[in-house]
Formats: structure tokens, C-alpha cells, sequence
């Protein structure tokens, strides 16, 4: 059973519906804005996002298209390992928490696929990558007592294409492939260097010398200060 | 002819006033809030307790994400990032201090689920999510931006006047001052425009999301193809069933694919006719569930499969009543 009750006066209808009309004027920009924005809605998204950032309307971290069948959309996972992960995996850690399917677990996901889209060919941002790198294999010598350095990886899965009906089952044939590598350095005073591998054939001579941590390996370093 | 479009004009003005109002601003019976408010208040607690093994290492002073890296990732991967990091937890260095804030982030959530307080959980809880959200804007996941927007609509509603701690609370009718207190099931439930309005929110927000997610699969050629089911099938960690075997057999696939986006297309449209709802609610529900075993989403699959909620007449799908019949669309 039920009673009808309560009624709006006119001018709180008004402003209601006012305000209604630019909350989802702003809703639907920044939401047709989530893949391939053109220039106007790039503006607008910036715009609008005093409102629509400070109250997360913009769902501007979320890949709600789940995949587009591109690398950065495949899994990813942080390794580390006081080893060279790329003679042996048998020493890695995976930094992975939480059972599958779980909220626990996506985050890690996210920090991983976070760092995948900014260590790929063509998009790196060396300073995003970096700062993770250095504050994860900060945070695993932290965690073991230990100073020196430590390696971290971000490998990303491999799936193969789909096979014809006559042919084994295709996932079979997929694999994790290396897509940025870095080893950290910690010295006692708390100062972090991060000093990334470079890809086999990408290789340059250095001009001068680097200066900042151990350059065996080559690459190009970061310094991270905690 | 100019004469005709304007009568025309001021025609579509009256009707479309008339239906805005209609639409927005009539009273409904706040029950589906009711059942909204638990299952977002479920997820809620999902969210929060899935944080609480592991805040030392996101958040503490030897952690991955200091409120700094936070700052200088977003400054470097995101043009509007400095509308980010409005945070609470910015402020709480102390490990005891992270720990206790989010104990009561997670009693907060379970105020809300059991509508103690509703209209005050309510409202803390928004802010809470946000504050969780602007920490470490990287780590959201599918359910956050759909978690806030929901909890959000839901501090304008009176969603604790149902199956609530408030509830029972206001309708227990003591009989005599020396007996105990018995709950009077004919107390009735008040019809409110804030529950239509706030109900109406919901649903125009899920129907844009719903948008959002066809549009934003049909950006690429996978989901065109019908290949992007096998693309989500073929991954490592995510799938919580291995559905692989598929791949060998594309046709499968090709259908399961259509199917997504065809239902997230249609969702937006058959959703405000009361006739053909229940059709799209059902093939929402198969298609979240499928989403859920291979994406391996859980939470924020089973609250889209709740948040169907948002569109029930009282708290049934179907078009019973013959009564209402004239109207077969919301809008």
C-alpha cells in the first residue's frame, strides 16, 4: 500500500530541469569522448572537467570497449626478480594479489596495463614508467630488507589469432612477451635509479657518459627520490 | 508555410513540457531505490574491503602511489589530470590513520547496504568513493565510474525507506509501553517526487553508459569483425573460464560478439517501452554474465545485471496492469 505525497514548486522544477539538461550535456560529451576523441570534444572534455573530473563523471581511465584486439589491450603483469629475469623466470615474483575475478586482482591489472600503454613502442613516456618501476623495486627491496637492485618487468600476453575449425586449439600457441624491463637500483640514503633495458637492436652508443647509476646494461636511466 | 512551422514549434514545446514533467517530476514509489541502494551498497563493501589488504603497499609511506607519483604520472599522461587528487587520503600518512579511515569507509558502506542512517551513509559514502577515486585515478576499474555516478543519484532519494535499519526503526509501533515492540506491516510507503527524480537519473545515466559502451566497441574492428569475444577468450589472467576451445569454431565467436553489441545498441531504445523491457533485461542479464566469466569482472558485472533495478515499475518488469496500458512509454 502505498501513499502519493510531497509536490515541487514550479521554480524548483525549473531549476531542476535546468540543471538536469547541463549535467547530462556534460555526461554525454565526456562519455563519446572515451575512445578517439576528436579536437572539439577533446576541448570540451577539458572544459567541462572541473565538473566532470572532480566528480568522476568522466570515465576517462576506463576502457569500457574491453579490447580492440591491440597489444595494450591484451593482460599484463609486473615481474620481479633480484636475477636477470630474461635468462630465467624460475626467480620471478609476480606482482599479482588476490584471486582471479577480483577487484584486488584488476588493480594490479590496471597498474600493469597502465604501465604497458606508456612503455609501447611509439607511446613511451620513460618518466611514467620509471617512477613505477623505481617505487615497485623500491618497495620489493623495502619488503625483503635488502639494498641493491632488483629487476622489474612488464610482460604482456600474446594471444595467437583464431584457427580453422581443423586446427588445435589456438591459445595453446599464445605467449607472454617482454614489453619494458628496467633494473632498480636502491642505495642505503633512500635514493632510487632506475636504469631501463634497452631493446636488443635499439641499442645506441652512448655520447657522454650517463652519470647517474651502473651502465653495464646499457639504456636510459631515471632517478627516482623517494 | 513559416506560420505552420511556427504553430509547430510551440505544438512540440507544450507537448514535450508536458512530457518533461511527466517524465521528471510525478511521484513514484521509492521501493526499486530501496533494492538499488543494497546491491550498490554490496558492491560498495566489495570495493572497499578488496583495498584493505593491500593499502600499505598503493598508499603507505613506502608504497607504489604517493599522493607525489600521483601528481607527476597525471601531469604526465593527462591534460585535465590536475582536476585529480581531491583526496582525503592525501592527508593521512600514518599508517594507523590510512587503516582507521578506511575502516570507516568500509562500516560507512555497510550503514548504507542496511540503510542505517541511509540519507548520511548515503552522502558519506559518495564523497568516500570519490576520495578512492581521486587517490589514484590509474587504479579505477570498470565499476568506479558506475559505482559513483549510481551512489551518487542515490543520496537525492529517500532510498532507506524500504528493507532498512530506518525503516524498521520508523515503523515499529510500540502497543503497550510494557510489551515489546512489534513492526506494523500497514504502515505505507510514501510516494515521493525525489524517488522518480532520482529514479530517472539513474536510468537516463545507465541508458548514456550503455551508449557509451556500444559506441566505444564500435571505435574498433574487432567488435565489427566479430572477433573481439575470441580476443578476450585468448587471454591469460582475466578469463575465469576457458572458453578458448572456441576459437577453433569462429562462427561461435562471430555470434557471441554481435550479440554484445547488439544488446548494448538496442539496450539504450527497447529499454523505455514497457512491453519490449523485459525482452532487453533478460538478453542484458545473459550478456553481463557472459562478460563476467570471460572478463573476469565480477563485481561491476553483477551490479549492471542489479542495476536493472533502476527500470522496474514498483518492484515488477512486466506490464501487469492493463490499466496502464495507454502508456507505453515512459518518455
Amino acid at each position: 500500500m502505498a501513499t502519493q505525497n510531497d509536490k515541487w514548486s514550479d521554480a524548483l522544477k525549473s531549476v531542476a530541469s535546468a540543471v538536469l539538461a547541463i549535467h547530462f550535456i556534460c555526461v554525454l560529451v565526456v562519455c563519446t569522448a572515451n575512445v578517439s576523441p576528436s579536437q572539439l570534444q577533446a576541448r570540451l572534455v577539458k572544459v567541462l572537467a572541473p565538473y566532470t573530473r572532480v566528480l568522476n563523471w568522466d570515465p576517462n581511465f576506463t576502457r569500457f570497449q574491453w579490447t580492440h584486439a591491440v597489444p595494450e589491450h591484451d593482460d599484463h603483469r609486473i615481474l620481479i626478480s633480484k636475477e636477470d629475469i630474461q635468462k630465467s623466470d624460475a626467480s620471478a615474483e609476480v606482482l599479482q594479489f588476490g584471486i582471479r575475478g577480483s577487484l584486488r586482482r584488476a588493480r594490479h591489472q590496471a597498474l600493469a596495463d597502465f604501465m604497458a600503454v606508456y612503455a609501447a613502442p611509439g607511446q613511451e613516456l620513460d618518466d611514467v614508467t620509471a617512477l613505477i618501476a623505481g617505487r615497485v623495486g623500491n618497495f620489493a627491496l623495502r619488503r625483503r630488507n635488502e639494498t641493491g637492485s632488483v629487476k622489474v618487468r612488464v610482460d604482456g600476453w600474446e594471444p595467437q589469432l583464431m584457427a580453422p575449425a581443423s586446427a588445435a586449439n589456438p591459445s595453446t600457441a599464445s605467449t607472454w612477451g617482454t614489453i619494458y624491463s628496467a633494473e632498480v637500483w636502491a642505495d642505503p640514503g633512500g635514493e632510487v635509479q632506475v636504469l631501463k633495458d634497452a631493446a636488443r637492436g635499439e641499442v645506441a652508443l652512448p655520447q657522454a657518459p650517463l652519470g647517474t647509476g651502473p651502465q653495464e646494461t646499457g639504456g636510459s636511466p631515471g632517478v627516482v627520490t623517494p | 508555410m513559416m506560420r505552420g512551422f511556427l504553430r509547430y514549434l510551440a505544438n512540440f514545446s507544450q507537448v514535450f513540457a508536458a512530457a518533461w514533467h511527466r517524465f521528471w517530476f510525478q511521484a513514484s514509489d521509492p521501493s526499486p531505490l530501496a533494492v538499488l541502494r543494497i546491491f550498490t551498497g554490496l558492491a560498495a563493501i566489495d570495493y572497499f574491503v578488496s583495498w584493505a589488504p593491500d593499502l600499505q603497499y598503493w598508499w603507505g609511506q613506502d608504497g607504489i602511489l604517493r599522493p607525489e607519483d600521483v601528481r607527476n604520472l597525471l601531469r604526465f599522461t593527462d591534460e585535465a589530470g590536475q582536476f585529480y587528487g581531491i583526496s582525503y587520503l592525501n592527508l593521512l600518512e600514518s599508517p594507523w590513520l590510512l587503516n582507521g579511515a578506511h575502516a570507516v569507509a568500509i562500516v560507512v558502506a555497510v550503514c548504507f547496504t542496511l540503510g542505517i542512517c541511509t540519507r548520511v551513509a548515503s552522502v558519506l559514502l559518495w564523497l568516500e568513493l570519490l576520495s578512492y577515486v581521486h587517490r589514484a585515478p590509474m587504479l579505477t576499474t570498470h565499476l568506479d565510474p558506475v559505482l559513483t555516478a549510481v551512489v551518487g543519484y542515490l543520496c537525492l532519494a529517500p532510498c532507506g525507506t524500504r528493507w532498512s535499519w530506518d525503516a524498521w526503526r520508523r515503523n515499529r509501533v510500540p502497543v503497550q509501553s510494557d510489551e515489546p515492540v512489534q513492526f506494523d506491516s500497514t504502515v505505507t510507503t510514501r510516494w515521493t517526487v525525489s524517488s522518480n527524480f532520482a529514479q530517472r537519473l539513474i536510468q537516463v545515466h545507465l541508458t548514456v553508459f550503455y551508449l557509451l559502451f556500444a559506441l566505444s566497441k564500435l571505435g574498433g574492428d574487432t567488435w565489427w569483425n566479430g572477433e573481439a569475444m575470441w580476443w578476450l577468450t585468448a587471454q591469460s589472467d582475466s578469463p575465469l573460464l576457458d572458453a578458448s576451445g572456441l576459437g577453433r569454431d569462429p562462427i561461435w565467436i562471430n555470434v557471441w560478439t554481435h550479440a554484445i553489441v547488439g544488446i548494448e545498441l538496442l539496450y539504450p531504445v527497447l529499454i523505455w517501452n514497457r512491453w519490449t523491457r523485459p525482452l532487453i533485461m533478460m538478453a542484458a542479464i545473459v550478456s553481463w554474465t557472459s562478460l563476467a566469466l570471460v572478463t573476469g569482472r565480477i563485481t561491476f558485472c553483477l551490479l549492471m545485471i542489479g542495476l536493472q533495478v533502476a527500470f522496474f515499475d514498483g518492484l515488477s518488469p512486466y506490464p501487469l496492469d492493463e490499466s496502464h496500458g495507454e502508456d507505453s512509454s515512459d518518455g
